[in-house]
């Protein structure tokens, strides 16, 4: 049980670590805006760029690479986190 | 490559602006307002200026060399060397560097190369000139960079066309006291990255290089117009452009906090600022300028530096001792410059509105 908390605990530090990550991609929305369900091509920023930067970002900060073809299904930040550590 | 050329300096710099305009609004009528609206908030640009029809690149370089030539009141016959950088040449030959030095009055005794890059041009130019005064070989060299890649362009190619605006610009470098550092690289093995594929002698210009291709992103565009990868090219600012400029302030044993000024080359206001933000460099001493003249290939240094650094501006060239200039593009190439203008006569862009 200790186990799992900690390895819960774990995951959201990583998390908000991404988020922040994420969030440094854009100019104008404030970080506050970002959270795990933030559907993020909603954002009023988001443009064609920040896919690629989003592919920068992950390979830089996490190593791995992505397709425009793997991001364009996600919806969420979550679902880019889990795409992510799905291909670690 | 890296190297240092000694007792060198950047005179001066002038750029030239044509005089016709367009509005990135007026195309929603084409394109859609949405769209444009998107593009414009990803790229930053709201307007380009445009070449007239007749108007070529080596035209727009002249009008800045004779203003730069006439303002530092330079005597022509102490020019002995002139480099000409451009993809838009006034003919596949001769050399459009040749035909300027008759233009422009100079000595026969001048020696002239013509340079065929992009984005990354003025970084080449730059380096080409201060060789040759290095070398020995040249004591004042007129570097002109321009580029009417407007007219690269297929006016159906929506996400090129509303992103590339025309320039020249002259650059006067000499002997003098100070020092550059140079970082250049090439990558050959993606020059499809950005090419126009059809209309040299590999694929000459034929019916079927004139056909309309449609791009997933619904812009059309033949084998006779440019080509951008914009995926790739995205990936290889971002990591050229930060692996340059590292390289270059290590280089020159500068740490990023005392470099005054980066004149960065503006592909878009989205690139620079993520590259900025890659590089930990803050927006104040990387300005931007992109959005009343798009990306004008080789003359966005030049552009930046006249348009924002200027005797009494935010940016007075008095204080911009150590200044790193980095760009990149076609080829692929790119490259970066340490130098000091604290020196350099800057002057605003002619017909800047």
């Amino acid at each position: 049980m200790h186990q799992l908390i900690e390895n819960s605990n774990l995951k959201n530090i990583f998390m908000i670590e991404f988020i922040k990550n994420f969030a440094d991609i854009f100019d104008e929305t404030p970080i506050e805006q970002f959270s795990p369900d933030t559907f993020f091509k909603n954002i009023e920023e988001w443009s064609s760029l920040h896919i690629l930067a989003t592919i920068n970002m992950i390979e830089v900060k996490y190593g791995v690479q992505l397709k425009i073809s793997d991001v364009i299904p996600t919806n969420t930040i979550k679902d880019l986190y889990d795409l992510m550590s799905s291909r670690k | 490559m890296k190297c240092i050329i000694n007792n060198i300096q950047i005179d001066s710099i002038a750029t030239y602006l044509p005089t016709s305009i367009l509005e990135m609004q007026s195309l929603n009528g084409a394109y859609g307002e949405n769209n444009v609206k998107q593009v414009i908030n990803a790229t930053g640009v709201h307007r380009v200026h445009i070449a007239g029809v007749n108007e070529t690149a080596s035209d727009m370089c002249f009008e800045a060399a004779k203003f730069l030539i006439e303002k530092e009141n330079i005597n022509k016959e102490q020019i002995d060397g002139l480099v000409f950088i451009s993809q838009t040449p006034d003919y596949v030959a001769p050399a459009t560097s040749i035909i300027l030095q008759n233009r422009l009055q100079l000595s026969k005794e001048t020696v002239c190369f013509d340079i065929s890059y992009g984005c990354s041009g003025y970084i080449y130019g730059v380096f080409q000139a201060a060789s040759l005064i290095g070398s020995g070989a040249c004591q004042k060299v007129l570097l002109l960079a321009g580029d009417t890649t407007s007219k690269l362009v297929n006016p159906k190619d929506r996400s090129q066309r509303m992103v590339f605006g025309d320039c020249g610009s002259a650059t006067i470098i000499s002997k003098g006291d100070s020092r550059m550092g140079f970082h250049i690289c090439s990558n050959g093995a993606e020059f499809d990255k950005v090419i126009i594929p059809a209309g040299g002698f590999r694929t000459p210009s034929s019916e079927e290089t004139c056909k309309e291709i449609i791009d997933e992103d619904g812009s059309i565009r033949t084998q006779d117009d440019l080509y951008m990868d914009s995926t790739a090219v995205f990936n290889f600012i971002i990591k050229s452009g930060k692996n340059s400029i590292d390289t270059i302030i290590d280089f020159m044993k500068w740490s990023k906090d005392e470099v005054d000024f980066f004149a960065l080359h503006q592909a878009t206001r989205f690139t620079i600022n993520y590259l900025r933000k890659r590089l930990g460099i803050p927006e104040e001493k990387s300005p931007t300028n992109i959005t009343n003249y798009g990306n004008t290939g080789p003359t966005t240094i030049p552009l930046v530096l006249t348009d924002l650094c200027f005797k009494g501006s935010k940016y007075d060239t008095e204080n911009l001792k150590k200044v790193i200039l980095s760009a990149y593009g076609i080829g692929l190439s790119w490259g970066s410059i340490a130098c000091d203008i604290s020196q350099t006569n800057i002057y605003a862009p002619i017909n800047r509105k």
